[in-house]
């Protein structure tokens, strides 16, 4: 039977016993999964790889201190939230991005990122307008709420798995998901009427 | 209820899972207000369409397992190179330098003289082969820095360029082999007047998952290089000594060492992360 089959819980205890074939199973089983939330999360191949490939390495460099409390899945999506929260704040330390506008949130979520798709609103098909323009938006909604729309709506994760994967009471998970939706919404709304004028 | 704590019910009241009491309050509220109930309805299109995300059918790059391994080297080679003993800098400097290199010197015999041994095992590895040439992985292969008691020639033979001969004085010397092939490339190293000559195999850009072969060994080198990613360094007087391997579950130097078995070599991971074969 191929190591990519075991249970996680068997492959964890080998990988932290120092068998590198173990955790290179552990790559196989979840390396796929890791990379479509990435890609949903940054929306370009490259920084998703940078981003699972970064994600690995500290799971890796951390395994010793994995106690199997949260299933190993909830913990690598912890490890792949912080690693791309990260090296966007990088790259915003490194190069102004453009600010369309700032929406302040009661807690406090200030910055929109306008990741411009280059396409004028002429230039969009009329079958895929929609689409579009829903993608830009959920791009730039603050790169946490997108973390946390993406968990629940394109991964499926429940409340309380999203609470256990970003430290966070349900109740704030609740709240905060409900105000992403609120903001996409928003956005939409403005953009449609936008589009009509 | 004024509309911005409607609004905080929209998700919940959209999944069911709003108190019965509560919800009684939000329909009436709906009712009460078309603008808000417009709005609400624009949140439900909002909500189908986040979930038509799921649908979205997203390509994985077939190198990403690859990457993944590439990039868990680098960091295992980057901790074991920060912790190394610092020598392999002031070598660098020792290159490039004349006042440099004297004060490297000073700080080389004052070490030296503040030990009052001449065996040296405080400064690493750097008196007991200073007229070896030491290997340390790089982030494109392996880095080579000599610094031999009188001048010697140091031919290498095997990159794209053709054969490279240097003479290596007292002042030491620092060169880098690399390798942007997928699989391991070979580069043999001779020090004149040294035998038998150093076969050095730096791996390529991709991992194999290749485990079993048969061949001679360099071929052998080649394999460990390919499957687990490390340098390996060859010095043996009879390269065709033929081997056949299996790797297991182990690291690089317990599974080149099991498939030495029963032969007159053996195989040690330097501290500097680069496994070396020799014979006994």
């Amino acid at each position: 039977m191929s190591e990519a089959y075991l249970d996680d819980e068997l492959l964890i205890r080998r990988a932290q016993g120092g068998d590198r074939s173990a955790f290179d199973a552990l790559i196989s089983k979840h390396s796929a999964r890791a990379y479509q939330y990435a890609f949903r999360l940054t929306r370009n191949p490259e920084e998703a790889s940078d981003v699972v490939a970064e994600g690995f390495v500290r799971v890796f460099n951390a395994l010793h201190n994995f106690k199997g409390q949260s299933a190993f899945t909830t913990w690598l999506y912890r490890i792949m939230t912080n690693c791309f929260l990260d090296i966007r704040k990088k790259e915003k330390n490194r190069s102004a991005l453009s600010i369309e506008s700032a929406l302040v949130t009661n807690e406090g979520d200030v910055e929109l990122q306008v990741e411009d798709t280059g396409a004028s609103p002429h230039e969009l098909t009329e079958k895929g307008e929609r689409e579009r323009r829903f993608e830009k938006a959920v791009a730039r909604l603050p790169e946490y709420q997108r973390a946390m729309i993406m968990m629940y709506h394109a991964e499926m994760m429940s409340y309380e798995e999203i609470a256990a994967a970003l430290d966070l009471p349900i109740g704030t998970v609740k709240s905060r998901l409900n105000r992403a939706r609120l903001t996409l919404r928003e956005m939409l709304q403005k953009d449609e009427e936008l589009f009509r004028i | 209820m004024n509309n911005d704590k409607a609004r905080e019910y929209f998700s919940a009241y959209a999944e069911g899972t709003l108190e019965p009491g509560l919800a009684q309050s939000f329909e009436a509220k709906l009712k009460a207000d078309g603008t808000l109930k417009a709005e609400y309805e624009q949140f439900q299109s909002t909500l189908e369409e986040l979930n038509s995300l799921r649908f979205e059918e997203i390509e994985v790059p077939f190198d990403l397992n690859d990457r993944i391994s590439a990039a868990i080297d680098k960091s295992i080679y980057d901790k074991k190179r920060a912790a190394s003993p610092g020598w392999t800098t002031w070598l660098r400097n020792l290159a490039f330098g004349g006042l440099a290199a004297a004060a490297i010197f000073g700080a080389y015999f004052t070490v030296k003289m503040a030990n009052g041994s001449t065996s040296m095992a405080s400064v690493g590895t750097i008196a007991s082969s200073s007229e070896q040439i030491q290997y340390s992985p790089t982030d494109q292969g392996i880095e080579m820095k000599y610094r031999p008691s009188e001048s010697h020639k140091v031919t290498i033979r095997g990159g794209s360029d053709g054969d490279e001969s240097v003479q290596v004085g007292r002042n030491g010397w620092v060169n880098e082999l690399t390798n942007a092939q997928p699989s391991a490339a070979i580069f043999k190293v001779q020090i004149q007047g040294d035998t038998p000559e150093s076969i050095v195999v730096v791996p390529g850009t991709q991992r194999s998952k290749v485990v079993t072969g048969q061949g001679s060994i360099v071929d052998l080198a080649k394999a460990v290089a390919n499957r687990y990613h490390v340098p390996v360094i060859l010095k043996v007087a009879n390269p065709e000594t033929e081997v056949s391997w299996n790797f297991g579950n182990g690291d690089a130097p317990s599974e080149a060492a099991k498939s030495l078995s029963g032969l007159a070599f053996s195989a040690d991971m330097r501290e500097t992360g680069v496994l070396s074969i020799s014979d006994n």
